[in-house]
């Protein structure tokens, strides 16, 4: 299949990501826009840019007619989805590739399959991968009541056909499943248009680790490691590393190898991510399969020296994958962060206005995949996404204090955000011996600290601001409300000046 | 110009001065010479007994808008505090007191789409109840009553978009025995 023009249907920072590629395997691209990215950074990387409607994403990103309308205009004759967005979602898959536009993406026959989150725990049992106990009958809300009781709590509450830890629900008590219940549908109805939900014995503080795969249409699977993705608010991962610290190699191995063979299982074609969860105990469970380019994947691309987007090109062209698993290295370690419009303070409330300051990091085996520039205004209706900062060390350590110094190097003014969060979790005694489980934000233990030293110095900074306000104030003419000089100081100029 | 600064739990009095092209910081008293320089936008040098500190700052939004909000990042770390006029605190504190009657009124912490409308003017709320889903940043934020309560009036409707800080939904408080206050 040709990849010789490729539209890519995402924005931000992974839109950004995905032209660096393109560029630089000559590959022209093309970027879609709502009305208020027309001056995002994606846009200004694109070789070609095509408006394609309103900033709501359900009436523009969303809109596969307007890619296809898109690709046509533009003669782009690949799609790339980036994460998010139509990524997973089989219907755009099968009228993107019925209009003849190659899908940078497995089939909508193994999306279909993944989808659904009962038939993929379903194949992971019959290749012989264990997975949490659970309640995958559709039944009423007191039968499943009943049920959840003999099963025992806590429990996860998910929606079947859900993703991106959209309305998941942890569940403590009968009473706590009683309430959820609705609130999943509902959040499950809004998100995904199905209102199925299962029930899943819920781990205590689990480690999340995820397996990079990728397999080609010869039927090749290859798996590229793990990443260590335990480090998360609301369900969704803000920090990832890899390899997995304090994994036994046996372990590796065992969980690359069940990856590998559910992918080969489904005929997967592509990259994507098997994810899967590990008690205490060092049990593990398959969860479920992301069929895509994940948030996480450069710090895959560090210890391994691979192209996560030219490796999904290459496979979209249908050539073979560019290594055997033999050939695939595992160099050092990686670390990233997701430097997130947020405030850590306020229950990572998402955050929203104009960037007044930025000044990003820079040094030695640092990578800042970044999707917004000075002056960019960020818009509350997308996820608030900044920057991806990784870094890459021989060691954990390494990788852990180069990611410290290139945080103390990142100024970001204008919307609040997450930096100097990081920098407490990069000193956070529990996360640098590596004890990592989901769990680790539970309880707000950053928010405990110190008045640094350079407290004057600050403060004396925000007094000058407020003093030159203050002058920039009185100097400025007297004005009424209305924002026009009142009608008195009219009358005393006209006399002054005989009118 | 006189301010406080409040940051976590300690308060200070400040004041700054120009007296002929010398900038003076005066701290709970105690003088300060300033040499202060902006070095760009946002980004500023400072000297304090000869030891100089770049710091970047930020404005805030805060709720009061006479609490000047700011967050000033250094090498060390991150300080965020407000800078009150103190002129201006025994009016807040006279604000305050008018606030604390009996009405309170829900304001969307986030600008966003009301999603649903969970209750209707002069309904009983309970204390946690739902009041209504504000859809922001692709996310559903339940509002719920802070106490138990009266619905006295409903400011929205389902499917409006909301500016930040609008009024969604008055509540009056309740006696002990479940009637309206007088």
């Amino acid at each position: 299949m040709p990849v010789t023009k490729l539209l890519i249907a995402n924005r931000g920072e992974i839109a950004c990501r995905i032209m660096r590629t393109c560029r630089e395997i000559d590959i022209p691209t093309v970027a879609v826009y709502s009305d208020s990215d027309r001056g995002s950074m994606h846009v200004r990387l694109a070789i070609e840019s095509v408006p394609i409607g309103p900033t709501p994403a359900r009436e523009s990103y969303l809109r596969v007619d307007k890619l296809i309308e898109a690709c046509r205009k533009t003669g782009a004759d690949a799609v790339h989805p980036g994460y998010g967005f139509l990524a997973e979602d089989p219907g755009a898959v099968r009228k993107i590739q019925e209009a003849g536009i190659t899908w940078l993406g497995p089939s909508a026959d193994v999306l279909d399959l993944m989808d659904n989150k009962i038939a993929a725990r379903d194949l992971a049992r019959s290749v012989g991968c264990p997975v949490l106990p659970g309640i995958q009958e559709t039944l009423n809300d007191e039968d499943l009541l009943d049920e959840a009781r003999k099963l025992g709590y806590p429990l996860m509450v998910k929606p079947v056909l859900g993703r991106d830890g959209k309305g998941m629900r942890l569940v403590k008590t009968a009473g706590d499943l009683r309430r959820a219940l609705p609130r999943v549908k509902g959040e499950a109805i809004f998100s995904f248009w199905d209102e199925r939900v299962y029930l899943e014995k819920a781990l205590i503080h689990p480690r999340y680790l995820e397996v990079q795969i990728a397999g080609d249409v010869f039927g090749n699977v290859v798996h590229l490691w793990e990443r260590d993705g335990s480090v998360q608010r609301r369900f969704q991962q803000i920090c990832e590393e890899a390899p997995a610290p304090g994994i036994s190699p046996e372990l590796r191995q065992t969980l690359c190898r069940q990856a590998v063979a559910i992918a080969k299982a489904v005929g997967y074609v592509g990259i994507g991510t098997v994810e899967f969860l590990l008690d205490g105990e060092g049990n593990y469970y398959f969860l479920e399969m992301t069929c895509r380019i994940q948030g996480g994947h450069a710090v895959t691309e560090w210890i391994t020296g691979q192209d996560l987007v030219k490796w999904q090109i290459e496979i979209a062209q249908g050539k073979p994958l560019p290594l055997t698993q033999e050939q695939i290295p595992l160099w050092g370690h990686a670390i990233q962060c997701r430097i997130n419009a947020e405030d850590p303070d306020r229950d990572f409330a998402p955050s929203s206005g104009k960037i007044q300051y930025l000044r990003s990091p820079q040094g030695h085996n640092m990578r800042n995949d970044s999707g917004v520039y000075f002056g960019w205004e960020l818009s509350p209706f997308y996820a608030p996404l900044l920057a991806k900062v990784s870094t890459w060390g021989q060691n954990r350590t390494e990788a852990v204090q180069r990611m410290h110094s290139a945080l103390m190097e990142f100024r970001l003014g204008g919307v609040r955000n997450n930096v100097a969060f990081f920098r407490l979790l990069l000193e956070h005694k529990a996360f640098l011996q590596g004890d990592l489980h989901t769990g680790i934000l539970d309880h707000a233990w950053w928010k405990k600290r110190k008045i640094g030293p350079n407290l004057k110095f600050v403060v004396a900074a925000a007094l000058f601001d407020e003093l030159e306000m203050e002058e920039r104030r009185a100097q400025q003419p007297r004005v009424n409300p209305e924002g026009e000089a009142s009608p008195a100081a009219w009358k005393s100029v006209a006399k002054f000046n005989r009118i | 110009m006189k301010r406080t600064l409040v940051i976590a739990d300690e308060t200070h009095e400040l004041e700054i001065r120009r007296r002929r092209g010398i900038t003076v910081m005066t701290w709970d008293g105690e003088e300060i010479p300033l040499d202060i320089c902006k070095v760009e936008r946002a980004s500023y040098s400072i000297i304090l007994n000869d030891l100089s500190v770049g710091v970047n700052l930020d404005r805030i939004r805060n709720p009061d808008p006479d609490l000047h909000g700011f967050r000033g990042t250094t090498y060390d770390g991150v300080y965020e505090f407000t800078l009150q006029d103190p002129r201006k605190i025994l009016l807040a504190e006279a604000m305050a007191r008018s606030k604390r009657s009996e009405c309170s009124l829900i304001r969307a912490l986030m600008p966003g789409k009301v999603l649903k409308l969970l209750v209707a003017p002069g309904e009983a709320v309970e204390e946690g109840q739902p009041l209504l889903i504000l859809e922001a940043m692709k996310m559903q934020n339940e509002y719920t009553a802070p106490t138990a309560a009266r619905v006295a009036q409903v400011h929205v409707e389902e499917g409006v978009n909301l500016e930040i800080h609008a009024p969604m939904i008055t509540l009056e408080a309740l006696e002990a025995d479940g009637t309206p206050k007088p």
